[in-house]
């Protein structure tokens, strides 16, 4: 085990867990978000001799961020603490290249130690297989991620809407200039109003972002509603609760109260 | 002042909204309109349409076969007549109702439809007063009737469709079940037929006279038939030529039985080595709008599952591959509209075959055939393949799976062309799921095609929101409680490269997209989320018989 950079008492970060090609975008992603401040990572490396042989991998490091290198194992409960995994914000558990095909499993325990770990973390987990992704959702990793998936929907998306995918690489990147998507609480003054009345007001009062949709807790379930229709139980109409929260289309965290 | 400004333009915005949203919802007159316009297909047109179309073709031809029937059952003259009547107050109902339902009521009696349509009536009702007026041309009249035949010109793609359907149906057969062989069995047999009872019949009766049980011309072809199908001596010639003439049928009967035996039982073994495996195009099959899948990988099974929840299995898909021959699936009833090509995609033999220049959409899939491939290789194969599509349809839709980055850059001169790399989406949205966690299922929900979710769809701007500000635009939809969508963007590309030149929600002035004060244009197209391709989003007649808009109902 040894630490590439000094460790100290991290909070709100993020840990990352294995390494592979995607490591770089996704520090330079968290560390240069237009959004929101940048964030603190801490990697977890397995197998020290493949982080040295790969060096592209590596991010560049332009902020004032830190990013810091653990290497051990990350289902290891002495190196999830040496990560600060109790103050952590998010854990991105990454396919480990040396499993090949197989990595789904050594990544889910890699998940369920973190979640034992700190409960309240919110996991993301890269997943190799769809075919794994049942079973993988009865635990309480919070984001699966397959890339399978995304290349299977993107590429129907694509070939029934031409052009829709440039709408989702302008969405997904965090760019300058580029709009994103956000979930956030319903503030104490929009309870009880409607979708609909929601939606007049930010377009009426002109507000930078866009109202697509909301989640509702209905008894134990979370439903999601984009776009909503105007009739059913979940509909344009019904009254949105305190614990729902509001889906935005926008360039900036929105603040929902300047517009009500 | 300018309070009461802002209040009065809300309110004009208000009022805008209710007044188009009326004039948006479809009326009965539009219902009528479409179900009166020829059936087509994968088209807008409702179910309804296809079975007024049967009905008046079914109608056109029996009231045409009346009129060969009166003359030769003239004793049911009566009854004819009274159905012919009721069929031209049948047609005569179709035009008024065309007429009202015409978008130029004062120009519609003068169309060439219109014209027809009337000549399809007119022949009836001067017979009715012939007594009168025509009574010399009373049955030249008659003949007249004929004329409805014209009314097919209005059906010509609903017959071409039934000839193209019929024709690949019928060349699918022949390939499946190896019908080629069976069909030359077929010919060879009949030619023997004929060529065996006519020289039996001259060989008995010039010498044996009219005694032999071949000596009757039509009783030969019964003989000499039994002969050939069961290889058993139906009835002995009495001369010794025609024993010796039906020693050799007896012979080619036996033979004919045995590769007839052979043939059954190879297309049943060819069957059951298919079964569980997708059907193969028959190579003279002809297809058109379908949507070509070339070269395959472990995501096909989904991305078909995809496509066919979003266009409801109404386009063909094509997979070409040199493996082709070996796709299992799992559930054939979902690849009813699915079949394979095996074949080099690079050989343009295989892509004629493909009829990939009358393809709606071509995607190219990373092939995974080769492991030890590196993702460069396998992404330059993937762009050869591209290269050669293109050369047969430069203008078509393409969506090609990448697996580098580096090749993308390159990549990028093919234009039009749309270029998926996985994994650059898959590391933006593990960054983003860290920011705003939930997100991903957001992004899944817009990007699955379901009854139930909203998808991205670009539709040019409605003719009433022309000139209209962006912002009217939005709450118009939002009022749009017939088909639910939220309009989240202007799109202001050139028409063969959608989406690349556009902008959500837009907020600054950058490209001239400043919003709420963006007016929209004739050629603007709107980025709008919602559960299907809008019914009232004006579409290019051009596009739809080219195939280039899929739509979803």
């Amino acid at each position: 085990m040894e630490g590439a950079n000094s460790i100290e008492t991290l909070k709100g970060h993020v840990v990352i867990c294995n390494c592979n090609e995607k490591v770089k975008t996704i520090v330079e992603e968290l560390q240069n978000s237009t959004v929101q401040a940048p964030l603190d990572i801490v990697l977890i490396v397995q197998d020290p001799q493949l982080w040295q042989d790969h060096p592209h991998w590596h991010p560049v490091i332009t902020g004032t961020a830190r990013f810091i290198v653990i290497y051990g194992r990350p289902t290891d409960e002495y190196i999830l603490q040496k990560a600060d995994i109790s103050y952590a914000r998010a854990a991105i558990i990454l396919a480990d290249p040396k499993y090949g095909k197989q990595a789904d499993a050594p990544s889910s325990l890699n998940a369920i130690a973190i979640e034992r770990a700190n409960p309240q973390v919110h996991t993301v987990m890269e997943l190799l297989s769809s075919m794994n992704r049942p079973h993988i959702e009865q635990s309480e990793i919070n984001e699966i991620i397959c890339l399978g998936e995304i290349s299977e929907k993107l590429i129907a998306s694509s070939c029934i809407t031409p052009g829709v995918t440039n709408i989702f690489e302008n969405l997904l990147t965090t760019e300058d200039g580029t709009p994103q998507i956000f979930i956030d609480t319903i503030p104490q003054r929009a309870r009880q109003l409607s979708f609909r009345q929601l939606s007049k007001k930010f377009i009426l009062n002109e507000a930078p972002f866009l109202l697509i949709g909301y989640i509702r807790h209905l008894r134990a379930e979370t439903r999601i509603v984009i776009n909503p229709k105007a009739t059913g139980l979940l509909n344009k109409d019904s009254p949105l609760s305190g614990r729902s929260k509001l889906v935005t289309m926008g360039y900036q965290k929105p603040d929902f109260l300047p517009y009500l | 002042m300018d309070r009461v400004v802002g209040i009065q333009s809300i309110l004009h915005s208000i009022h805008f909204i209710h007044q188009n949203s009326h004039e948006m919802k479809q009326s009965n007159k539009d219902i009528l309109f479409e179900l009166l316009e020829p059936y087509g297909g994968r088209f807008h047109s409702p179910f309804g349409s296809l079975i007024v179309d049967i009905i008046i073709i079914v109608c056109i031809l029996v009231s045409c076969l009346l009129i060969p029937l009166g003359y030769y059952f003239p004793q049911y003259d009566p009854f004819f007549w009274k159905l012919e009547i009721g069929f031209t107050i049948l047609f005569s109902i179709e035009y008024i109702m065309r007429w009202i339902v015409a978008l130029n009521p004062i120009t519609y009696p003068f169309s060439p439809f219109a014209i027809i349509d009337f000549l399809a009536i007119m022949p009836t009702l001067l017979v009715i007063h012939a007594d009168y007026i025509f009574l010399p041309f009373f049955r030249g009249l008659r003949l007249l009737r004929l004329l409805r035949l014209l009314k097919f010109i209005r059906y010509r793609i609903f017959f071409y469709r039934a000839y193209i359907g019929l024709k690949n149906w019928s060349s699918a057969l022949t390939h499946h079940y190896h019908l080629k062989q069976m069909r030359m069995l077929f010919i060879i047999t009949l030619v023997f037929w004929v060529l065996g009872a006519n020289l039996l019949y001259f060989t008995e009766t010039r010498l044996v006279g009219t005694q032999g049980p071949y000596s009757n011309y039509w009783q030969s072809y019964w003989h000499i038939i039994i002969v050939l199908i069961s290889g058993i001596e139906d009835k002995e010639p009495l001369s010794l030529l025609g024993r010796i003439e039906v020693s050799f049928f007896l012979l080619i009967g036996i033979c004919f039985a045995g590769l007839v035996t052979a043939e059954l039982v190879s297309i049943l073994v060819k069957k059951m080595n298919r079964s569980g495996k997708i059907q193969l195009k028959a190579p003279t099959s002809r297809l058109h709008h379908h949507i070509v899948i070339i070269s395959f990988n472990a995501h096909l099974f989904n991305i078909i599952k995809q496509i066919n929840a979003a266009i409801k299995g109404r386009n063909h898909v094509l997979i070409v591959s040199k493996r082709g021959n070996n796709i299992k699936i799992a559930n054939p009833k979902s690849y009813k509209r699915v079949s394979a090509l095996v074949g080099d995609p690079l050989n343009r033999s295989i892509l004629e075959q493909a009829w990939i220049d009358r393809a709606s959409r071509i995607i190219i899939l990373s092939s995974d055939s080769d492991e030890k491939e590196s993702a460069i290789e396998k992404d330059n194969r993937s762009l050869m393949k591209a290269i050669a599509a293109l050369s047969f349809s430069p203008s078509v839709h393409m969506t090609v799976e990448l697996q580098s980055e580096d090749t993308q850059r390159y990549a990028s001169h093919l234009a039009g062309v749309n270029y998926i790399v996985a994994r650059e989406f898959g590391e933006c949205l593990i960054g983003q799921a860290v920011m705003n966690p939930g997100v991903t299922e957001i992004y899944t929900s817009l990007m699955t095609y379901t009854d139930d979710s909203s998808e991205f769809y670009l539709i040019p701007v409605p003719e009433d929101l022309v000139g209209k500000t962006l912002k009217q635009a939005q709450l118009f939809f939002l009022d749009l409680d017939d088909e639910p969508m939220i309009l989240v963007g202007i799109d202001r590309s050139p028409d063969p490269f959608p989406a690349t030149n556009f902008k959500l929600n837009p907020v600054s002035d950058e490209d001239g997209l400043s919003s709420p004060g963006v007016i929209l244009g004739k050629n603007d197209k709107l980025i709008i989320i919602a559960y299907e391709f809008p019914s009232f989003a004006r579409v290019n007649k051009d596009d739809l018989w080219k195939g280039r808009i899929l739509l979803r109902r």
